[in-house]
């Protein structure tokens, strides 16, 4: 442990990240926007969907496999739009199971509505708020992340508040549904709700060299130097991008696991020797996850 | 005795006095004249648009040449940025949040990314004094927003007049300048 130090305090173990020449941890499997890398795919949607969003076109879909970066885009849309003054964001993590009312009264509650016990009653109030926020100029803003495990009646009460309208004659608030490619299935099963979705983006997993580009943005967004020499060499990268097959999230979580393995062993560099060994020798790595 | 050979001229049924020559009704060369005359902006331009705009010349329609391009391709831009600023009208930007740089444009109007390597040459386009208004103030725009360069935005509106024309082909039909530009503004 010559290379961390232990946090009296909190008594855990603390990489000494500085001598990596960064000053935070450069890989995490948590969604946070700042580190969000910027595929061309990731690009493609963003563009798509807040076109739509601040368009006044009503639903997105996006869709995408489990570690493609779904819930950091999901973070991303709602800390843009929340902060915005023409615009109020409300972000649902993971929908009620099943129950069209539960939605409703979690879309209300994160907008700081009144819950009520009964459907109608639950639409009514939410109609007041939209139409009022609209007629306002502000944009009410609702993020469903994990919405393929959305059923029938929710996406019946989605429609529903989808056919009220600001005083413009405009959907009176837009919506944003990421999940995993089952929710373009289960939408087939809903035809009123999709003949309303504007528009449809998907996250593939990345290629090679946005692999690379993602190790050394999320570096350089850590604080680490440019102008250094690369902490993982171009040999590395493909040995990297085979394990992980570009999700993401698995790229993020070996990256962390060789960060900490130079450091425990006092190594300058990660490289494809390097990758090889770690794999090798650490096969239950991913456990950690 | 001497054998007389003509020589190769005086035998030449086409060969024409000097006046006659001149006043033959030649090929023109050179610019065509028009109602107003067109001006000169220089653009960076790669090797791959310059043959992509001889090739964008074969869905012109009739009595278009290839030095109408540049024209339509301002027209095309416009008319798109136009489309934009009025699906975004009533929000406090201009351009959408996920819009994050010039590439985002190409990718949010289905195009192909262009390379970024720096193999472009300087050419000069020729432009109505319209167009060069109009293509001033969209580079106005997306310079304040991605500091974006003329050859930039150009390169954009070339893009998507490509689009344009692969998707509303016009050979064969007769159409002038102006006709093609109602129905970009009307696409």
């Amino acid at each position: 442990m010559g290379e961390s130090i232990l946090d009296s305090e909190l008594g855990r173990y603390k990489p000494n990240w500085e001598r990596l020449g960064v000053v935070v941890a450069p890989f995490t499997i948590e969604a946070d926007p700042r580190f969000m890398y910027l595929s061309t795919e990731t690009r493609r949607a963003l563009s798509k969907v807040s076109y739509m969003v601040e368009a006044g076109q009503g639903a997105s879909v996006i869709v995408g496999e489990v570690g493609t970066g779904k819930t950091t885009l999901a973070s991303w849309f709602h800390s843009r739009y929340d902060r915005r003054p023409d615009f109020v964001a409300a972000r649902v993590d993971e929908p009620p199971k099943k129950s069209g009312l539960l939605l409703l009264r979690r879309i209300a509650a994160e907008f700081g509505v009144r819950t009520r016990r009964a459907t109608e009653d639950q639409l009514n109030e939410l109609r007041d708020f939209l139409t009022e926020t609209t007629a306002q100029g502000v944009l009410p803003l609702v993020i469903v992340d994990e919405a393929h495990e959305l059923g029938p009646e929710q996406f019946t009460e989605l429609r529903r508040l989808l056919n009220f309208r600001d005083p413009r004659g405009g959907k009176a608030y837009q919506l944003i549904l990421l999940g995993r490619p089952e929710l373009d299935i289960i939408l087939r099963d809903s035809p009123d709700f999709n003949d309303r979705v504007a528009t449809r983006s998907s996250l593939d997993p990345l290629a090679p060299d946005d692999t690379r580009a993602l190790i050394e943005y999320r570096l350089l967004a850590a604080g680490r130097d440019n102008k250094q020499p690369p902490l993982f060499t171009e040999d590395s990268i493909l040995p990297i991008w085979r394990e992980t097959r570009g999700y993401p999230r698995s790229i993020c979580l070996l990256c962390l696991h060789l960060c900490l393995e130079l450091l425990a062993t006092g190594g300058q560099q990660v490289d494809a020797g390097f990758v090889s060994e770690f794999l090798e020798g650490h096969t239950g790595y991913r456990q950690a996850e | 005795m001497s054998t007389h050979t003509p020589r190769p001229e005086e035998n030449d049924d086409h060969k024409v006095s000097t006046l006659k020559d001149l006043l033959r009704e030649k090929p023109k060369q050179g610019r065509p004249p028009r109602m107003v005359s067109r001006q000169n902006v220089y653009v960076a331009l790669y090797p791959e648009q310059k043959k992509r705009m001889t090739e964008l010349k074969a869905y012109l329609p009739e009595g278009l040449a290839r030095a109408d391009l540049p024209d339509l391709a301002v027209s095309v831009l416009t008319a798109k940025m136009e489309a934009l600023r009025q699906a975004v009208a009533g929000r406090n930007r201009e351009i959408p949040e996920g819009v994050t740089d010039m590439d985002s444009l190409y990718l949010l109007w289905d195009l192909d990314v262009p390379p970024h390597d720096p193999a472009e040459k300087w050419t000069s386009i020729r432009l109505s004094p319209q167009q060069v208004i109009e293509l001033g103030r969209v580079h106005g725009t997306l310079n304040a927003v991605f500091g974006a360069n003329r050859s930039e935005t150009f390169s954009l509106g070339l893009a998507l007049l490509g689009q344009f024309l692969e998707q509303h082909p016009l050979q064969g039909e007769k159409l002038s300048l102006g006709e093609v530009r109602e129905l970009i503004f009307r696409a």
